[in-house]
């Protein structure tokens, strides 16, 4: 018994059937392929928003002109205290805060605070401010932790890099200022916040 | 005897060559089939990324790049205010004269993010083998982010590029500074750019398929 592809092996339409199969197999193959090779070019951006993490690694007192200090830290804290101030009392404090690699990149800036007995809460302030309502005159610079650079205005930080913030306390009251505030006690707070740069005023385009 | 050598051999080469196509003649007279064999080269058209640049103030380091085919990829952490300008040098090296268009944008947003984004497309060329890594005022090489776009009128899409030709694509992507708090404070978001290329069909002869 033959089998049936023998059978048919001689018939024209199976000739004529492989004869159109076959390059129409051959052709759409070839379609493919040109379509893969060249009908677009894409760009894919994988874009999440950015987080920021920043710690204090180091602080220490550069320079201090009073009796007696209590300075504690930690990576998110630095606490200080003072209970005997004086006019000219001065001390100076050098802080190393530093952008975690987990990070990105950031600008610091820093708020400062005090707080406030009648509303049981802290107010934002300003220099300005502070020297009016405590005679306390504060001063504050960002150093790059690597060169020591000067770093003029918010200081922009990558990844993995770190700043000097160097703060400097001055009791400025006179005697007579001093002798009204005996007994005073304040309390003030600086808070370094990590947020996204500042748009460039550079940017092209658009 | 030379000129019976000379007679010899140009009955020699005549007589075949009289015979061979009479022989032709004859045989495609006789018989029912005539064959014809053509070998044909199909063309293509091939467009390649010849290079690439991501160029953004917030440091390019930190901006993840790599090229897989005819796919850039990007991969970064944005905020307000970020932007990148990417740039591709579109290379047609196929034997094919191949239509640019303007780009599209497909996005897959699942926290409706892509309303803080803008985009804008810059083409330059098409150049002629490195001529823009030369071209004055510069379009590619030695260019910052600070200088982009370039000061050169750009070339309106579609640009049609001949064989061996490069244009220069820069798109400038920006988040814009709109407040985090007023989209929201975790996202993610993919951005497929997708530069369309269109083959321009060149009719090489008049041949018909099937014969009639």
């Amino acid at each position: 018994m033959k089998r049936p592809y023998r059978r048919h092996k001689d018939n024209v339409s199976v000739k004529v059937v492989v004869a159109l199969i076959v390059p129409m197999l051959l052709i759409s193959i070839g379609g493919f392929g040109y379509a893969q090779l060249g009908d677009s070019i894409n760009t894919i951006a994988d874009l999440e928003n950015a987080e920021y993490n920043i710690e204090i690694t180091d602080c220490k007192v550069v320079a201090y002109n009073g009796f007696c200090y209590q300075l504690f830290w930690d990576q998110r804290e630095v606490s200080f205290n003072d209970s005997g101030i004086f006019p000219e009392w001065n001390i100076v404090l050098n802080t190393t805060i530093h952008n975690r690699n987990d990070s990105w990149v950031c600008k610091l800036t820093y708020t400062i605070s005090y707080w406030n007995e009648t509303l049981s809460d802290w107010v934002v302030t300003n220099p300005e401010e502070l020297k009016n309502l405590f005679r306390l005159e504060y001063k504050s610079e960002f150093y790059n932790a690597t060169s020591g650079e000067l770093i003029v205005g918010d200081p922009e930080l990558l990844p993995c890099q770190s700043v000097f913030k160097i703060e400097q306390l001055t009791f400025i009251a006179s005697e007579p200022e001093f002798e009204q505030m005996l007994d005073e006690t304040f309390h003030i707070k600086i808070e370094v916040v990590a947020t996204y740069p500042d748009p460039d005023p550079l940017e092209g385009g658009e | 005897m030379k000129q019976m050598m000379g007679k010899r051999l140009f009955v020699l080469l005549i007589i075949p060559m009289l015979l061979i196509p009479m022989a032709a003649l004859g045989f495609a007279h006789f018989s029912d089939e005539a064959v014809k064999k053509y070998k044909l080269h199909i063309k293509y058209p091939d467009i390649e990324i010849g290079s690439y640049k991501v160029l953004s103030k917030y440091d390019d380091c930190l901006i993840k790049k790599w090229l897989d085919g005819n796919t850039l990829n990007i991969q970064t952490k944005v905020f307000p205010g970020w932007f990148a300008w990417v740039g591709l040098i579109l290379h047609n090296s196929g034997d094919q004269p191949v239509e640019v268009g303007p780009p599209s944008y497909n996005v897959y947003d699942p926290n409706n993010v892509w309303q803080y984004f803008t985009h804008k497309e810059y083409f330059y060329g098409p150049y002629d083998r490195g001529e823009f890594a030369t071209a004055d005022p510069l379009v590619w090489d030695g260019l910052k982010w600070w200088q982009l776009p370039p000061t050169v009128t750009p070339t309106p899409p579609p640009i049609m590029l001949e064989h061996c030709h490069k244009i220069v694509l820069w798109i400038k992507l920006k988040f814009t500074s709109t407040p985090l708090s007023r989209c929201c404070c975790k996202f993610t978001i993919r951005i497929s750019i997708n530069v369309p290329l269109t083959q321009e069909l060149t009719e090489i002869s008049s041949y018909t398929w099937p014969p009639t």
